[in-house]
């Protein structure tokens, strides 16, 4: 079963609500809610994911198109079991080397990521590696990809301000070195890039 | 109005200055104070907004109780009020009869005197109140008055502003719904009485920019961190459940994008909790701050006036976050 919610020009809480009454009349399948507005985004994603179901978010001129599958389990909900691994990525390109390769790579490296489902949880970005998560960046895609699966995307807040990018920033959220090594030192694994 | 939207209206206004205006608006606080003489200042402050339950008379105290609370807040009594009015012509106006008798038994309450009001047409409606109070400077609660070492204490739970995001979805139960209304509705006249009668000097109430908004202004005000122990809040019921089905109002989105790398969170803080925290409140309770020495006195006097109230944090000297959440949730 396959279900649409479309709320978009409606303000919240209708676009949550509309969504909790089309999961609730499906017994399993899909609801896709398409909303204009970060808040009803951000609501559903936290509906889906308190419920535990299976959540995908797609941009498109505006607008958010919210793939919920009820039946399937959500990483929100198996979070406390998964072993969190975190990719730690220090700098623009991959490897010591020919620049050229070194971008290319890393470019390879991140759409992979994107195939390998649940291979890192948590990505934080250091020093030229927070070019990766702003505008212009080849591998922004990837990154977007990776946080609608999930995946929590951090950029180091001094380094977007040594490199006077913060306001380009497109994917993920600021970070700083405390939350930063928290997470590190909390992480069983860590590839570092 | 978020506090970034704020932030930037303000930039480059030049703001009055006069030796007798003690607090103007450049401080974030809860109302303006302008001094009269050597020991009398006058409080003024205008709150109103959009209903947020439907019955008429309960919105009205609520509207009230929020706009006397700013008075509250900086240690004040309320003496005078108008109400402030915008409501459509072509609807019922006994509805509007129903606000403006909820908001008046609220300023009766208050022990204020009603002089006045003006009313707008308008499709949206909207309630509120402008109030005049009085209070010696000497006496006057501040939102940048804190000093390391403090214990910080909150009345009221926090939960009003997603559970009435859940009442106009037509989700909240109708034990939660009266709940709310309860504290919504609840005057800080108490709370007030109790901090003066303690020797409270620090403190503010807690609306528009959420528990975590109000401590940072606090905070930054003040020259100090502020540290939480999110174990020690206390919730209104059913407001955890709200939030976690996405119940949450635009404003704790905003609130949240503004403070971003300013407030820091133990791993251990879930997004419930850090989205009851960011979430705005509907004439929350009194955020107070008290040397240790004093806090045993304080504690009592709220007790004695039978006002709820936790103990959720203390400030220590300026770190690099302005407010830290710990403890588990």
């Amino acid at each position: 079963m396959e279900k649409f919610v479309d709320a978009r020009g409606l303000s919240c809480p209708s676009p949550v609500v509309m969504t909790k009454q089309a999961l609730d009349s499906l017994a399993d399948g899909t609801v896709t809610a398409v909303v204009d507005d970060r808040t009803a985004l951000e609501n559903i994603v936290r509906l889906a994911r308190s419920l535990a179901y299976g959540v995908e978010v797609e941009e498109q001129a505006g607008e958010y198109y919210i793939h919920i599958e009820k039946g399937k389990m959500g990483p929100a909900a198996s979070l406390t079991q998964i072993e969190q691994t975190v990719l730690l990525v220090t700098s623009s390109v991959l490897g010591k080397g020919s620049e050229e390769l070194g971008q290319t790579l890393l470019k390879n490296f991140f759409y992979t990521l994107t195939q390998i489902e649940g291979a890192v949880n948590t990505v934080i970005l250091m020093n030229s590696g927070v070019f990766l998560a702003v505008e212009g960046s080849e591998v922004l895609e990837y990154l977007t990809a990776l946080e609608h699966s999930g995946v929590e995307v951090l950029s180091c807040g001094t380094c977007l301000d040594y490199y006077r990018v913060k306001d380009k920033l497109m994917a993920g959220k600021v970070t700083n070195m405390y939350s930063a090594l928290e997470i590190l030192a909390a992480a069983p694994k860590v590839i570092t890039l | 109005m978020g506090p970034a939207v704020l932030e930037d209206l303000l930039q480059g206004v030049e703001l009055p200055s006069d030796p007798r205006l003690l607090v103007g608006f450049d401080k974030f606080d809860d109302a303006g104070v302008f001094l009269l003489q050597e020991d009398l200042a006058l409080i003024q402050t205008v709150d109103f907004f959009t209903p947020m339950v439907d019955d008429g008379y309960t919105f009205g105290q609520v509207a009230a109780a929020n706009a006397l609370s700013d008075i509250y807040a900086m240690g004040g009594q309320p003496l005078t009020a108008m109400n402030v009015v915008c409501f459509p012509s072509c609807e019922d106006q006994g509805i509007l009869r129903e606000i403006l008798r909820g908001g008046l038994d609220k300023i009766r309450e208050a022990g204020a005197v009603l002089v006045g009001g003006h009313t707008v047409d308008d499709n949206e409606p909207k309630y509120g109140l402008a109030v005049t109070g009085v209070i010696s400077p000497a006496r006057l609660i501040r939102n940048d008055a804190v000093q390391p070492g403090d214990v910080i204490l909150l009345t009221k739970p926090l939960g009003s502003g997603i559970i009435a995001t859940a009442i106009k979805a037509g989700m909240a139960s109708a034990s939660a719904t009266s709940e709310a209304v309860k504290w919504m509705s609840m005057l800080n006249k108490a709370a007030r009485n109790a901090a003066v009668e303690a020797g409270v000097r620090a403190g503010t109430d807690v609306t528009g920019f959420g528990l975590l908004g109000h401590l940072f202004e606090m905070a930054r005000g003040s020259g100090v961190t502020i540290e939480i122990d999110a174990s020690r809040l206390s919730f209104m019921s059913e407001a955890r459940e709200c939030a976690s089905w996405g119940l949450i109002p635009g404003g704790a989105y905003s609130n949240r994008d503004y403070l971003g790398e300013r407030i820091f969170f133990a791993e251990s803080i879930d997004t419930v909790v850090k989205d009851l925290m960011y979430s705005p409140e509907t004439s929350g309770g009194l955020l107070l701050a008290i040397s240790e020495e004093r806090c045993d006195t304080l504690v009592k006097t709220l007790e004695k006036h039978g006002v709820a109230y936790a103990i959720i944090g203390q400030a220590t000297k300026p770190g690099p976050y302005p407010v830290l959440v710990k403890g588990g949730s």
